[in-house]
C-alpha cells in the first residue's frame, strides 16, 4: 500500500476504485472507504511530519557582512515618514514634498533611513526623481546594497564619484530619467565629466533624451560649458534649441552674449536730461544666421519676439555699462518698447541670476512669473500689499502669479499671500486663488493664519484646505521630531 | 484625581494621527458645556454636523464615550477634551453637577460592571454546568458522526468528482459543523476549496481530509486520549476555553522577551500571533489576539521588547497559547533570541512539533543563514553551510531582503510545512520586526 495508490484510489472514489490491501485482506467487513480514510491519517501525519524542512544545496553561503555604524533617526521621525507612505497622513498629491522634507531632515541630523523603510522610499524614488538627490545620502550602506539588485533603483546607485566614471555605452543603457537625474548629480561633483558624457552619448539619443540631458546642465552652468551648447544651437530638435538657448543666456561671457549685444548696441538711445527714456528701435528682421539665436515662437509678430530674445540674450551688466546707470535708475526710465523690454529683462535677470535686477523690475511694478522666483522676499511682499484685493476678474490671475514662487516660502511671503487672500470679498469664487500646492509652499509656522483663512471655505475648498492644513502640520511634526 | 499630564492624555490616544488631529480641537472655540469631577469629563464639541458631539470621559476606567461616527477609540474629541482639561487653565472647571449625557452614561457602565461581577461572583451550579457540558458534548457527537459518514460519501465519490462542486457543497457542511458547536473544523471545511488547486491538489486533498479523519475518530475515543492530547483535539476542533477558566489555573510570572508577530487580516477581523519566551524559564508562548478591521490590538507589536507579565496557560502540549493574567509592563530591557538551530536540525524540530500534535500547524524557531533570492522565480531561502531552508512563498522578498541584509543574519520565526516564515531579525544585537 503505498500513497501513490492511495491517491489514485481517492482521484476516482471507492465506488470505482478498491484498496489493494482492502482487496487482499478485508478489515472485517470495514468499507473501502474507511480504510482508504484509515489510511489517508496515518499517510498524512507520516509524510507531514517526515516533509524535509531543508535540503542540500550546491550554492555557497555569502560571507559575513560586518555592519558599518549607521544612525537611525528618531522613532517618531520614523513612525511619521511610514504614515504618510502608507498614505494615511496625507493624500497622494502631497506626499513628495513631505518625504522630501523628512529625507532632508534625515540627512541634516546625519541618519539614515531605518531598514523597513527602505523598499518604500526607493519605490518612491523611483516614482518620483525629485526625490532621487535627496534621497542618497540617505540611504546608508544597507539601502545601497539594496538598491543594485533591481534595475528600478540602479538611479540610487548610479555612481557620481569622479573616481568611478561610467562609460557613455553604460550611460546609454540607463533609462531616460536616470540620465538626466545621473547628469545633475554628477554636475555637482564633477561638472566637466557630466558634459563630455552627454557630449559623447548626444548623437546616440532621441530628441527627448537630448531635451532632458541638456537641461540636466543648467546644474552647476559655466563658461566651459559654452562650446557644446553653442554647437547645438544647430540641432535637429526645436526642444532641445530652445533648451540651449535658454542655458546660453545665463552665460553673459559666451559668443551668443556677444552677438545679441553687438545686434542690442545699435538700437539702444538714451533721450532726455530731466525725464530720461530709453527707446530701443525695432531690429531688422533675423538672417538665416540670426534665426539660430531666436526663439521659435508661433505667437506675437517676429520683430516683438526677436527684440525680446536679444534683450533677454544680452548680459545686464552692459545696460548699466553703456547707459551709465543702476537697475533702479534704469527701470525708473520710461522704456520703450515696454514690453519687449520688461519682458526680455526679465528673462535676463533670471537666467542670469541676477537678484538686483529681479527686486528692481518688482519695484518698478514689473511683477510677473520670471522674476517672482528670484526677486528677495522683502521686495516681493511690499510689491503683494500694493496687489488690488482679489476679485471675481482678476483674483485667479494674481494668485496664479504668486503661486509661481517656487521652493518652500519664507514666513514673510507666506504672510503676505495669505493676507492678500484674506482680502477677497465674498463674491470672489474661492477656488480661484486657492491651490493645494499651498501645501508645498506656504511656511509651517503660518498655519494659524491658513487656518482662520479657510474658516471661511466650504464644500471643495473646506476639503481641500483642510488636506493642507493636514500637510502642513505634518511637516511640522517632522522638524520637530527630528530637532527634539 | 489630579489632572493628567498630556504624556498621560497621549498615551490614552489610538495612535499619533487622533493625537494629531485631537490637538486641533483642544482649543476652547468648538467646547459647550464642559465640566469635571474626580471621576468624570465631559463637554459638547461643534463638529461638521448640526448637533454638537456629546464627549464623556470616565477617568478612572479610563474609557471614553462620544456621540461622533469615528471608530477610534476614544476618538479625537474625547482627546481633544481630556487635553483641554490637562491645561487646567480653567477652560473645563471642576463641577458638583455633571451633565444629564455623562452622568447617564456613567450610570450605565457602572450597571453593567456590577451586573458583571455579580455574575462571575454567583456560585456556580455544578447540576447546570453538568447539563450544559452533556448538552455541549453530544451536539458535538452528533455532529461529528454526522460528519464522518458525509466524509465516507465524499471518498466513495471520489476527489475528482468533489473538486468543482461549487463553494455551498463545502459551505453547507461547514454550516453543520458550527450548528454542532464544531467551529474549527468548521472553517478547515469552509477553505478546502483553496486547497483544491495546483498540480499537487490530490495530495492536499488526501493530508487534508485525512486530519479530519483522525479528529473525528479521535473524538469518538477521546476518553482514551492523554490530557494534552484531548486539548490539541479540542482546540483543533474549535471548542473555546473560558478565559476566565484559563485564568483560574496557576500564574507563571517571567520577564517575556517578544521574539515576533505575524498579523493578518481575513474580512474584517484582523488576527495576530505573538511568540514570547521567558527570561527565566525559558519557555516559549503563543499570545492570539484579534480585533476588528481598523481597531488596535491589546497587545501592541513590540517586537524585540521584554514586559514583566503574569500568563496563564491554556491546556496541550508543546508550545503553549496563553493569556494575560495582569497589564504587562514593558521593562526597559531589550529582548535577545535563544541560540539559532543548525539547519540540519530542523527537520527533527518540525518532525518532533507534529509528533507532539498532530494538528500542529507551525513550529518556531531561531534559525541562521544568508538569504538567497531567485529573483525569477521569486524563490526564497536561509542558506547555511551545504543546507538551504525555504522560505514561505507568500512573502513579499524586498522588504525581507532589505531586513535581512547580506551576509549571515540571526532570525525567528515559524517552521511551516512549506518552509519557514521570518518574523524578527537580529540587528546589531536589537530584535527587529521584519
Amino acid at each position: 500500500m503505498s500513497w501513490t495508490e492511495l491517491r489514485n484510489v481517492a482521484l476516482v472514489g471507492t465506488e470505482k476504485r478498491q484498496l489493494s490491501s482492502v482487496i487482499t485482506s478485508p478489515l472485517d467487513g470495514q468499507p473501502s472507504e474507511v480504510a482508504a480514510m484509515q489510511h489517508a491519517a496515518l499517510f498524512g501525519i507520516q509524510r507531514r511530519a517526515g516533509v524535509p524542512i531543508t535540503r542540500t544545496t550546491a550554492e555557497v553561503e555569502a560571507e559575513p557582512v560586518a555592519a558599518p555604524a549607521e544612525q537611525n533617526p528618531p522613532e517618531r521621525a520614523s513612525h511619521l515618514i511610514e504614515l504618510i507612505l502608507s498614505g494615511n497622513a496625507v493624500t497622494a498629491s502631497l506626499q513628495p514634498p513631505l518625504i522630501h522634507h523628512w529625507l532632508a531632515k534625515c540627512a541634516a541630523a546625519d541618519c539614515v533611513v531605518p531598514h523597513r523603510l527602505l523598499v518604500p522610499l526607493l519605490d518612491a524614488g523611483a516614482r518620483s526623481i525629485e526625490l532621487r538627490s535627496s534621497l542618497r545620502p540617505v540611504l546608508g550602506h544597507r539601502g545601497r546594497w539594496l538598491a543594485e539588485m533591481d534595475d528600478r533603483w540602479a538611479w540610487a546607485v548610479a555612481n557620481t564619484d569622479s573616481n568611478n566614471d561610467i562609460s557613455v555605452d553604460e550611460f546609454l543603457r540607463f533609462s531616460a530619467d536616470a540620465k538626466g537625474d545621473y547628469v545633475r548629480s554628477l554636475r555637482l561633483t564633477n561638472p566637466a565629466e557630466a558634459r563630455r558624457l552627454v557630449e559623447g552619448a548626444f548623437g546616440d539619443m532621441n530628441a527627448a533624451n537630448r531635451t532632458q540631458c541638456v537641461a540636466a546642465l543648467s546644474q552647476g552652468l559655466n563658461d566651459d560649458d559654452e562650446e557644446f551648447l553653442e554647437s547645438c544651437l544647430t540641432d535637429g530638435s526645436k526642444l532641445v534649441r530652445s533648451e540651449v538657448r535658454s542655458l546660453l543666456n545665463g552665460l553673459p561671457n559666451s559668443r551668443r552674449a556677444q552677438r545679441m549685444v553687438s545686434r542690442l548696441a545699435p538700437l539702444v538711445s538714451s533721450e532726455g536730461r530731466l525725464r530720461k527714456s530709453v527707446t530701443v528701435s525695432w531690429p531688422d528682421a533675423p538672417s538665416k544666421a540670426d534665426k539660430s539665436d531666436m526663439t521659435e515662437a508661433s505667437t506675437g509678430t517676429e520683430a516683438s519676439i526677436w527684440l525680446r530674445d536679444i534683450v533677454a540674450g544680452t548680459p545686464l551688466s552692459w545696460w548699466e555699462q553703456h547707459l551709465d546707470a543702476s537697475p533702479d535708475t534704469l527701470l525708473g526710465r520710461k522704456l520703450t518698447p515696454e514690453l519687449e523690454l520688461i519682458t526680455g529683462l526679465s528673462i535676463a535677470a533670471v537666467c542670469q541670476g541676477s537678484i538686483e535686477w529681479a527686486d528692481a523690475l518688482v519695484s518698478h511694478g514689473h511683477l510677473n512669473t520670471h522674476v517672482i522666483d528670484i526677486a528677495s522676499d522683502d521686495v516681493l511682499v511690499a510689491a503683494i500689499a500694493k496687489l488690488p484685493k482679489p476679485n471675481e476678474k482678476s483674483g485667479g490671475d494674481s494668485a496664479n502669479l504668486l503661486l509661481q514662487r517656487s521652493g518652500r516660502w519664507s514666513l514673510a511671503y507666506s504672510e503676505a499671500m495669505l493676507k492678500w487672500m484674506q482680502k477677497a470679498d465674498s463674491k470672489t469664487p474661492k477656488y480661484l486663488f486657492f491651490s493645494e500646492g499651498l501645501a508645498d509652499r506656504l511656511d509651517p509656522e503660518s498655519v494659524n493664519r491658513f487656518g482662520d483663512l479657510t474658516e471661511k471655505y466650504d464644500g471643495y475648498e473646506r476639503e481641500a484646505a483642510r488636506r493642507v492644513l493636514q500637510a502642513l502640520t505634518t511637516h511640522a511634526s517632522i522638524t520637530e521630531a527630528f530637532e527634539r | 484625581m489630579g489632572r493628567w499630564s498630556k504624556a498621560q492624555v497621549e498615551a490614552f490616544a489610538p495612535d499619533d494621527r487622533s493625537i494629531a488631529a485631537a490637538k486641533k480641537l483642544a482649543k476652547p472655540g468648538p467646547w459647550s458645556e464642559t465640566g469635571s469631577t474626580d471621576a468624570l469629563l465631559w463637554g459638547k464639541c461643534q463638529g461638521s454636523g448640526s448637533k454638537p458631539y456629546q464627549v464623556s470621559v470616565d477617568l478612572t476606567g479610563p474609557a471614553a464615550k462620544c456621540s461622533c461616527p469615528s471608530r477610534k477609540f476614544p476618538c479625537k474629541h474625547g482627546i481633544a477634551l481630556l487635553l483641554l482639561w490637562s491645561d487646567g487653565d480653567g477652560t473645563i472647571a471642576d463641577s458638583a453637577s455633571v451633565a444629564d449625557f455623562a452622568s447617564e452614561w456613567a450610570e450605565g457602565r457602572t450597571a453593567r460592571a456590577t451586573k458583571k461581577a455579580a455574575k462571575a461572583d454567583a456560585p456556580v451550579d455544578p447540576e447546570a454546568q453538568a447539563k450544559r457540558l452533556a448538552k455541549r458534548l453530544d451536539l458535538m457527537t452528533s455532529a461529528l458522526d454526522d460528519f464522518e459518514l458525509w466524509l465516507s460519501d465524499l471518498y466513495r465519490q471520489g476527489a475528482g468528482a468533489v473538486r468543482n462542486r461549487e463553494y455551498a457543497f463545502w459551505d453547507d457542511t461547514a454550516s453543520r459543523l458550527v450548528d454542532g458547536q464544531v467551529p474549527g473544523l468548521a472553517a478547515r471545511v469552509r477553505q478546502m476549496p483553496s486547497l483544491l488547486v495546483g498540480d499537487d491538489w490530490v495530495d492536499a486533498f488526501l493530508a487534508e481530509t485525512g486530519q479530519w479523519y483522525l479528529a473525528a475518530r479521535s473524538w469518538a475515543r477521546r476518553d482514551e486520549l492523554s490530557d494534552d492530547d484531548a486539548a490539541n483535539l479540542r482546540t483543533y476542533l474549535g471548542w473555546a476555553y473560558s478565559q476566565d477558566d484559563i485564568r483560574k489555573t496557576d500564574p507563571y510570572t517571567d520577564n517575556w522577551v517578544v521574539e515576533g508577530t505575524h498579523r493578518t487580516e481575513e474580512g474584517r477581523i484582523q488576527s495576530q500571533r505573538t511568540w514570547m519566551r521567558g527570561q527565566a524559564t525559558g519557555q516559549r508562548v503563543l499570545m492570539l489576539d484579534f480585533a476588528a478591521h481598523g481597531d488596535l490590538f491589546d497587545l501592541p507589536q513590540i517586537t524585540g521588547s521584554v514586559i514583566e507579565a503574569t500568563l496563564h496557560m491554556y491546556p496541550g502540549s508543546d508550545v503553549r497559547r496563553a493569556i494575560f493574567g495582569n497589564l504587562p509592563v514593558p521593562t526597559n530591557e531589550e529582548g535577545t533570541l535563544v541560540e539559532p538551530s543548525k539547519h540540519t536540525e530542523l527537520s527533527q524540530l518540525w518532525a518532533n512539533g507534529v509528533a507532539g500534535n498532530p494538528f500542529s500547524e507551525r513550529v518556531p524557531a531561531t534559525v541562521s543563514g544568508s538569504l538567497r533570492v531567485d529573483r525569477s522565480s521569486g524563490q526564497t531561502a536561509l542558506v547555511q553551510d551545504d543546507q538551504e531552508l525555504a522560505l514561505v512563498a507568500d512573502l513579499d522578498y524586498w522588504p525581507l531582503i532589505a531586513a535581512i541584509g547580506p551576509g549571515r543574519a540571526t532570525l525567528f520565526g515559524e517552521i511551516e510545512p512549506k518552509g519557514f516564515r521570518p518574523l524578527s531579525v537580529v540587528r546589531n544585537g536589537q530584535v527587529l520586526p521584519v
